[in-house]
């Protein structure tokens, strides 16, 4: 070689030499390169890959020997360590070096080897070699060498601290609690230490709750109570759990009493019922497998020889399981209050847990009532814990005391007036029902005193006690009971003084007023009645209105009427509309009785005028009654006029049919007939049916072929002007559905109407109303014949008209629009076809002087019907 | 928790007790005859509660008798009573009523009552001729006072007979069944109505006061006395 310091010459030669065929050369060459330049990295890094291919393909090869192989390994071992000499600082020799020494099973050199180099190497290039370290480690120590791997992986942690997670693992894996605990706490307690698995602070504490909980005797190392204990204070929403946990610790230590320690301080602390119950279900599971354990060994033990002591020890165990369990609604309870001290409820729910114990109900009592902020009572108000405990003394025959009770609650806070009051009344119903009444009314008397300052009864920031004496409440029973109890004075001085304080509510003014008057003191009643009057509005005021003019009418009937009638008016002047009607008719009751007919019937009108719409039709009954009978039933036509004017159609329809019966009963059939004929405007066949049923009717009886005749005319009109209403809708079809099939088929048969006919109609009602009489029928008398004309035509579409009635009205509308468009004649003709039919139908019910025979109708039209009714005539 | 002790009776705590309001509580005004000459409440000072009597006023049968004669009668009682102290009433007057609580909303219907009670009633001339020693109800006090003479009481007698029947209009007591009217002048602490000495001194003064044919005024308004408020009711 020219130029033996020349790297590339020295590959060069090898890359001429590595055919594979003499390794031996090649080996040589690259010896003869590293000796002449030892610092060459490139030279190493090829020889050594060369060796360890070589190696590697040896062992793979099947002839050769074994000898020959470690021969082989061992010059390769050799040449790398010779490579080191130079090569130390390089990371890649090491690191293959050491794979190499790994792969060849030799656990020891290539341990050591890591060593060395991690020795040699920086810190940096440290997480380089560790993997590989680690992974050697730990294959190994299952098979003897877990302190040497111990020692490598505790100088790993030292290293690198995030690698403590894993080493925890590896420590739990290898039973090695003490030490895993100890990790652990570091962990824990390392502020920086950020989980590698995304474990939380949290969760690394319950493992380490766990661990101490299931190892007591392992863990020597650390304090675990305190550690537990510390977790309790810090993680509020496991403390079920580490109170167990900790119990646990002590039981699997041995140390029976100190865990029922543990158990009965964490039921006296947790505060959530979640909590509760899982130290309690915990500690009943404890309590059981005690007594579980102790009886079989008693059972054992009786077997060998019966030892009292033994079955005593069982027997106490017993025992304390029954107390846990017993007391299981009481601790919960106390979990409860703990929780909101402030939940009258549950006081009282305690106090009854504690049924048979009274001493203990007493101290839950005052614990209650000193704990409880009346402001912040929840579900319930605080005043009963106070009366539930006076009551509770009272029970017991504690007079003296449940009083004692009763003045410290006075005294304390409340958080509302009414509760107060409600002590009070409670204190004064105990009164009563242990000693006179004097006492009660005494001591109610009290409690209503003013204090010595005006004080606002809304004003919040006064105490109750001072706004007291203005409590409805309090004032109610008050009175109550001096009206029971005490003499007419002093009960009226209390009510005087409600009115004063304007705390009275209408019904007490009227509770007043009826005292007086049963005490004979009717002014004073009254004048009671005008306060009360002066201090509500209306429609508060209605009730006291409505007793007084009744009270006031009964005691002075006639005698005052001017009086009496000041008060109706001053009543109603300023009475709202809708609420008038019960003064309205006493009013006119009074004029009825005591005044005069006229006035009486002025208020009616007045009533009228004022009310309501809705209210008008029932009080226009009872002025048309009560006109009937004071003046005549002949002045109702004037009222009935009114009635079918001033009402909606609905009603006036009512009133129109009982005004034509009256006319009717009267003999005044042209009257009726009017009566018929403007109702019938208002009337739709379809839907009215019984107003033309009415009317038919009335014809038969009254009426004459012509008077019969016309109606049917008019109803034909009618009928053809509301069909024509847009506002003949499905909905009023419906309705109409359930008129029957024969009405409808003259509905549908009734084609809408001319307009010119309806019109001429009208002119024709004018100029018949105001006389009162008759229809002008003048035009009309041609109708006949032409119905005579047609009637077979008739007869079809008649039939045709109940086939198209099958559908609902609304759709047969349209198309009789259509058929709308026939001429007069064959309309006439239609209805007439119709008319006559009914009418026949009719005088088989019993219509005897409508005279149809008379009338020329072929045979067909009227079929046997016709011949029915000659008969009956 | 501590508990005060009893036998059989259930116990009540301590805490309780201990707690404003009540007997025991801090809100009770504190009652100290040594501020008022040794006199005791007959009932206790309470909110709400009005003590009301309804007398006439008697200051001018003091002026009448002379400040003298009054003081000279009031040396001589101390010492019939073994030198206790005699005091003189602050305003005599001749009761009516006894005194009695009334709630501070009867206040205004009572004096409603009274007026009307003593409407018509006229004037009565009061003539007085005996010293007479008279204990109180609770026998806590001994008034000193002159009884009227026996023919001016009857109309008198009337006087208290109307006020008795508004009285009783409030369910509140009556005046007593054989009423001894009479204008207190002087009172002492204890009984001292049996007292010999006393009761002697009396009989003379008394006979003085007969022999110069008593001492008199005219009783031309009555007075209702409640809490610190005064109604006057003039007779005609």
């Amino acid at each position: 070689l020219r130029n033996p310091y020349s790297v590339k010459s020295w590959l060069r030669y090898v890359e001429h030499k590595a055919d594979g065929r003499r390794p031996v050369a090649v080996c040589q060459i690259y010896e003869r390169a590293v000796k002449q330049l030892p610092g060459s990295y490139k030279l190493w890094y090829r020889y050594l890959r060369y060796r360890r291919l070589l190696a590697r393909a040896r062992a793979n090869s099947p002839d050769v020997s074994d000898a020959d192989l470690q021969a082989e390994l061992s010059v390769a071992n050799a040449a790398h360590e010779r490579a080191l000499v130079h090569m130390h600082k390089m990371p890649r020799i090491w690191l293959d070096y050491c794979r190499f020494l790994t792969r060849q099973g030799r656990i020891t050199e290539s341990r050591r080897a890591f060593d060395r180099a991690l020795r040699s190497l920086p810190l940096t290039q440290h997480d380089r070699l560790w993997p590989p370290y680690l992974r050697l480690v730990r294959l190994h120590a299952p098979h003897g060498c877990l302190e040497t791997a111990l020692r490598v992986l505790r100088r790993y942690v030292r290293f690198k601290p995030e690698g403590r997670e894993d080493f925890v693992d590896f420590l739990l894996e290898h039973q090695r609690l003490d030490e895993a605990v100890a990790n652990l706490v570091a962990i824990i307690n390392d502020d920086s230490f950020q989980s590698s698995r995304g474990k939380s602070k949290h969760a690394l504490w319950q493992e380490l709750c766990n661990l101490l909980s299931r190892n007591p005797l392992e863990v020597t190392s650390v304090n675990a109570e305190a550690i537990i204990r510390q977790g309790i204070s810090r993680y509020t929403d496991q403390v079920g759990r580490l109170w167990t946990a900790l119990a646990e610790w002590h039981l699997r230590a041995g140390n029976i009493s100190r865990a029922r320690d543990v158990f009965e301080e964490a039921l006296a602390t947790v505060t959530t019922v979640r909590d509760f119950s899982q130290v309690f279900d915990a500690s009943a599971e404890f309590e059981e497998g005690l007594v579980r354990q102790l009886m079989e060994a008693a059972e054992e033990g009786a077997a060998a020889a019966g030892d009292s002591e033994e079955s005593l020890e069982s027997d106490l165990a017993m025992l304390r399981f029954e107390h846990l369990i017993e007391r299981r609604p009481l601790l919960l309870n106390s979990v409860l209050l703990r929780q909101n001290p402030h939940c009258v409820p549950e006081w009282h729910k305690r106090v009854q847990l504690l049924a048979d114990r009274p001493a203990e109900q007493i101290g839950t009592y005052m614990e209650a009532v000193k704990t409880v902020d009346p402001h912040k009572a929840s579900a319930g108000r605080a005043c009963t814990l106070w009366t539930e405990f006076a009551k509770f003394y009272e029970k017991h025959d504690q007079l003296s005391d449940a009083r004692t009770v009763f003045e410290k609650a006075a005294a304390a806070d409340h958080r509302t007036v009414d509760d107060l009051a409600y002590v009070w009344c409670q204190w004064a119903e105990m009164e009563l029902r242990h000693g006179p009444p004097e006492k009660a009314l005494a001591l109610l008397a009290k409690a209503v005193a003013p204090p010595s300052h005006k004080v606002d009864f809304y004003d919040r920031s006064e105490p109750v006690q001072a706004r007291l004496h203005k409590s409805l409440k309090l004032w109610s029973f008050y009175v109550d009971l001096e009206e029971s109890y005490g003499t007419l004075a002093t009960a009226r001085a209390a009510y005087d003084r409600m009115l004063d304080l304007q705390i009275a509510t209408p019904q007490i003014v009227i509770n007043y007023a009826v005292m007086l008057e049963e005490s004979a003191y009717f002014e004073e009643a009254f004048r009671v009645y005008e306060r009360g009057i002066a201090l509500f509005k209306w429609p508060n005021v209605e009730e006291l209105w409505k007793t007084y003019l009744i009270h006031f009418s009964d005691r002075y009937g006639g005698a005052k009427l001017e009086r009496a009638r000041d008060l109706f008016e001053q009543c109603l002047e300023h009475c709202p509309a809708e609420l008038s009607r019960p003064f309205f008719l006493l009013y006119a009751k009074l004029e009825e009785e005591h005044g005069l007919a006229k006035r009486a019937m002025n208020v009616y009108e007045r009533a009228l005028e004022r009310l309501p719409a809705n209210q008008r039709a029932p009080m226009f009954n009872i002025y048309i009654n009560r006109v009937a009978e004071l003046l005549g039933v002949t002045h109702t036509r004037a009222v009935y006029e009114k009635a079918i004017e001033s009402l909606p159609d609905a009603e006036a329809r009512e009133f129109c049919l009982r005004f034509a019966e009256l006319e009717t009963r009267l003999g005044e059939v042209d009257r009726a007939r009017a009566v018929y004929a403007y109702c019938a405007q208002i009337c739709d066949p379809r839907l009215h049916e019984q107003f033309w049923h009415a009317w038919q009717e009335f014809e038969i009886a009254n009426g004459s072929e012509e008077t019969l005749r016309e109606m049917l005319r008019v109803k034909r009109s009618v009928t053809a002007a509301f069909s024509t209403q847009l506002n003949y809708t499905a909905a009023a079809a419906a309705a109409a559905g359930s008129a029957d099939s024969d009405d409808q088929a003259e509905d549908s048969a009734g084609p809408s109407s001319s307009d010119p006919m309806r019109a001429l109609e009208q002119q024709q009602q004018q100029s018949a109303q105001p006389k009162g009489i008759l229809f002008v029928r003048g035009k009309d008398q041609e109708q006949p014949a032409g119905v005579m004309r047609t009637a077979p035509a008739a007869a079809e579409s008649a039939a045709s008209g109940v086939a198209n009635s099958n559908g609902a009205g609304g759709k047969a509308n349209p198309e009789e629009l259509q058929i709308g468009g026939d001429d007069d004649d064959s309309e006439d003709s239609d209805a007439g076809g119709e008319v006559m039919e009914e009418a026949g139908e009719d005088s088989d019910g019993g219509g005897e002087n409508i005279e149809i025979s008379e009338l020329p109708v072929p045979s067909e039209v009227l079929g046997s019907l016709a011949k029915d009714s000659d008969d009956e005539s | 928790m501590s508990f005060s002790s009893s036998s059989g009776r259930l116990p009540v705590p301590q805490d309780l007790l201990a707690m404003p309001g009540g007997v025991g509580g801090a809100s009770a005004a504190a009652d100290d005859p040594l501020a008022h000459q040794g006199r005791t409440r007959s009932f206790p000072a309470e909110r709400g509660q009005w003590a009301t009597s309804v007398h006439c006023p008697a200051g001018e049968l003091l002026d009448e008798l002379g400040e003298h004669r009054v003081e000279s009668w009031r040396s001589a009682l101390s010492a019939a009573c073994h030198g206790a102290e005699v005091h003189p009433v602050d305003s005599p007057h001749l009761s009516l009523s006894r005194t009695v609580i009334l709630r501070h909303h009867q206040i205004a219907a009572y004096t409603d009552a009274l007026r009307s009670k003593l409407a018509d009633s006229a004037c009565c001339p009061v003539v007085a001729d005996k010293l007479i020693a008279l204990p109180n109800d609770d026998c806590t006090r001994t008034f000193f006072a002159l009884r009227l003479a026996e023919h001016s009481a009857p109309a008198c007698e009337q006087l208290v007979a109307r006020v008795d029947s508004a009285m009783s209009l409030f369910g509140l007591p009556v005046y007593y069944d054989q009423p001894q009217l009479h204008v207190s002048l002087l009172w002492t602490l204890g009984d001292r109505s049996q007292d010999r000495s006393v009761q002697r001194l009396l009989d003379d003064i008394s006979g003085d006061l007969a022999s110069s044919g008593g001492v008199g005024f005219l009783a031309d308004q009555v007075v209702c006395r409640s809490g610190n408020k005064e109604f006057m009711f003039s007779l005609s």
